[in-house]
């Protein structure tokens, strides 16, 4: 990555130096904007999930294709806005202002808007394409895993191909993908303790640090009791799910 | 009438067939593809351009070079570990028989996986003979033990295909036989000439990694399967203890199993009790492999349908056959993408062995670096270079279960 002075820059939206990578974001003015944004969230999923259960009866009753998800997306997209807007005619100013990264100070430093830093975009990216691979491998293995005849029947009752995947092949491979993917979620937040490699003081390296003055062992203990507990309830969480979804016989 | 003619005549079908047609049908099939291809194309352009004019350009490669062979196998031929005398041979020995058991492979299966990895590792051996050090760098002795891979190979092919060695249970006795001649050789024997002991703790670079990935994968399987039948049986207590054995290894950071290993389990046993690091080490990566591997294995078991154990027990079949010959190989089938990552994915924890101390490949380049002033700013190009290690072993893990895949019929039916 270049330096903050030579870096990639379309002037007062976007900054891409070794300091990270700066873009415009919205401002918080306090509490006000934050209730603005709660309330508006609420309407817009509220509304999306009454026009989902809507057209779903309509579909089932009659029939007719009417594509409750897609209409509930943009219900919450087309609700929210018209909503921003009421607030904004109303109230005559918007609760939402866009703050803009701009350069400035003796260090060249980037103020206002959103930065991420370079360092949490190395670790980020590189976790998320590391656990993604071994994800796609898996998912791939529960795919792979139903039977040729169950996509065949489907597609033979003339469901589009992703609405193969969907409704038939995607809820049969969850019974193989599930506990590898709990597995590999307890990998992603024991690998996340790798943060400490690249300068971030996270549990793993805390502790490393704290060897220097008290007995390992028992700091070493401290923390692995820390690392179950993590991993024990996302397991809970995945193993509870796994029962849902395995074979029922009636 | 001409035009009418010209009107009614159709256009030439696509070309579907060729580069071009190739090209239309897989990269620029819709609008979506034709965005996706160009998108991938310039990333992949961009990163080759940076990458490749790094690697020819500004890479300086010699902190490669000066590693050589200590990559291979760390310190263990330093005067330290292996006093008096040259120790280089005896891994070596361990990869001629590697060959040789590779080119029995190739005799049994008569071609396949087997004759592609056979061919690779002679070549490669052979060529690895001629690395351009001089003779006082890489002695003669040490060029012409690699240049015996080649032969070695085909004494094996030619002792599978003509002896009644050549049957997968007895090249399966002897893989274990040599791994089992391969470690004692290492090891030395104290009182045999020309076999001084060498100690575990100095054992170290690829040959480190590899005997570790080797005993972990060959025992992780196993255990992962009695852990995942064990946690579905019907048995309570069975259930119990193998749900906390599976949640406690699968819970905790594998750097800390370790550490622990290091420094609480020797309380636990007698001084001079023979348990030493390596053997800790290799106890610990397979336990908690083999927790990983319960659960991958659970899952293809939980999607058998319950009416093929069901239909095993109609017919007759006892328990454990039920479970032998209906469930298993089905839940296997349908897993061996998760159980393969899992492999990867042990090979490449065995470079935590550093906690306790042990120089793998990766360690023993960081140590070479820090204690080399002139090497301080070549980092990237051995960490590129390690990386280039690892991807050609779990790349060939990758393609063999591929080739596994593609035999059983996976996705085909």
């Amino acid at each position: 990555m270049p330096e903050a002075r030579e870096g990639y820059t379309i002037e007062g939206y976007l900054y891409i130096s070794n300091r990270g990578i700066s873009i415009p974001w919205i401002s918080e003015n306090g509490l006000y904007a934050a209730l603005a944004w709660l309330a508006l969230a609420a309407v817009a999923v509220i509304s999306a999930i009454g026009v989902n259960r809507l057209l779903t009866r309509r579909e089932v009753e009659s029939g007719k294709a009417s594509h409750p998800v897609l209409a509930g997306c943009v219900a919450a997209v087309v609700i929210g806005a018209a909503a921003w807007l009421v607030v904004t005619a109303v109230t005559g100013e918007s609760p939402f202002v866009i703050s803009t990264p701009t350069e400035g100070g003796r260090f060249h430093d980037i103020v206002g808007g959103f930065t991420a830093p370079a360092a949490l975009l190395a670790l980020l990216v590189g976790l998320v394409t590391y656990t993604a691979a071994f994800i796609a491998e898996i998912v791939r293995a529960g795919i792979t895993s139903v039977g040729r005849g169950q996509t065949e029947a489907a597609s033979a009752l003339g469901l589009s191909p992703l609405r193969v995947l969907r409704e038939v092949t995607f809820p049969q491979a969850l019974r193989v993908i599930i506990p590898p993917l709990i597995s590999q979620y307890l990998n992603l937040s024991k690998n996340s303790s790798l943060a400490g490699a690249i300068g971030y003081s996270d549990l793993m390296n805390v502790a490393r640090t704290m060897t220097q003055r008290e007995s390992a062992i028992s700091i070493f203990i401290i923390v692995m009791a820390a690392y179950l507990a993590m991993s024990l309830t996302w397991s809970l969480i995945g193993n509870l799910y796994n029962r849902r979804i395995g074979f029922t016989r009636g | 009438m001409t035009a009418s003619y010209n009107d009614t005549l159709a256009r030439p079908p696509r070309v579907t067939t060729g580069a071009a047609g190739w090209a239309r049908e897989n990269l620029f099939g819709t609008w979506c593809d034709a965005l996706l291809t160009v998108i991938c194309g310039t990333a992949l352009a961009l990163g080759l351009w940076f990458g490749l004019g790094w690697v020819l350009g500004d890479a300086e490669w010699s902190v490669i070079s000066a590693l050589g062979g200590r990559f291979v196998i760390g310190k263990y031929n330093t005067v330290a570990a292996c006093a008096g005398q040259d120790c280089f041979w005896r891994p070596q020995a361990g990869l001629i028989m590697v060959a040789a058991l590779l080119g029995m492979a190739w005799g049994i299966a008569g071609g396949g996986t087997a004759r592609v990895a056979a061919i690779v590792l002679a070549v490669a051996a052979s060529a690895f003979a001629f690395l351009p050090y001089s003779l006082n760098e890489m002695g003669l002795d040490v060029r012409l033990l690699l240049l015996a891979c080649a032969p070695a190979t085909a004494i094996g092919w030619a002792v599978a295909t003509y002896t009644p060695l050549g049957t997968p249970l007895r090249l399966a006795i002897l893989s274990v036989a040599a791994f089992v001649l391969t470690l004692v050789l290492l090891r030395g024997l104290s009182g045999v000439p020309g076999l001084q002991p060498v100690s575990v703790n100095d054992w170290g670079g690829l040959m480190l990694n590899l005997i570790l990935a080797v005993i972990g994968i060959t025992l992780c399987l196993p255990i992962g399967i009695a852990l995942a039948l064990g946690r579905r049986s019907g048995l309570p207590v069975v259930k119990v203890i193998c749900i906390v054995f599976i949640e406690v290894f699968r819970g905790v950071p594998l750097i800390t199993l370790l550490f622990m290993s290091q420094t609480l389990v020797p309380l636990a046993f007698p001084e001079n009790f023979p348990l030493n690091s390596l053997s800790r080490a290799a106890i610990i990566i397979t336990l908690f492999s083999s927790a990983y591997m319960a659960e991958n294995i659970r899952g293809g078991l939980q999607a058998l349908h319950p009416g093929q154990a069901e239909a095993a027990r109609a017919l007759g079949l006892p328990g454990w056959q039920t479970t032998l010959l209906i469930s298993l190989p089905q839940a296997i089938r349908n897993v061996i993408p998760a159980i393969v990552g899992q492999f990867i994915s042990l090979f490449k924890d065995t470079t935590l062995v550093y906690i306790i101390s042990m120089l793998d490949i990766v360690e023993i380049g960081r140590a070479f670096i820090s204690s080399n002033l002139e090497f301080q700013d070549n980092p990237r190009e051995l960490f590129v270079f390690l990386a280039i290690v690892f991807w050609i072993f779990t790349y060939s893990m990758s393609y063999v279960s591929k080739r596994v895949e593609h035999h059983l019929g996976v996705g085909q039916r």
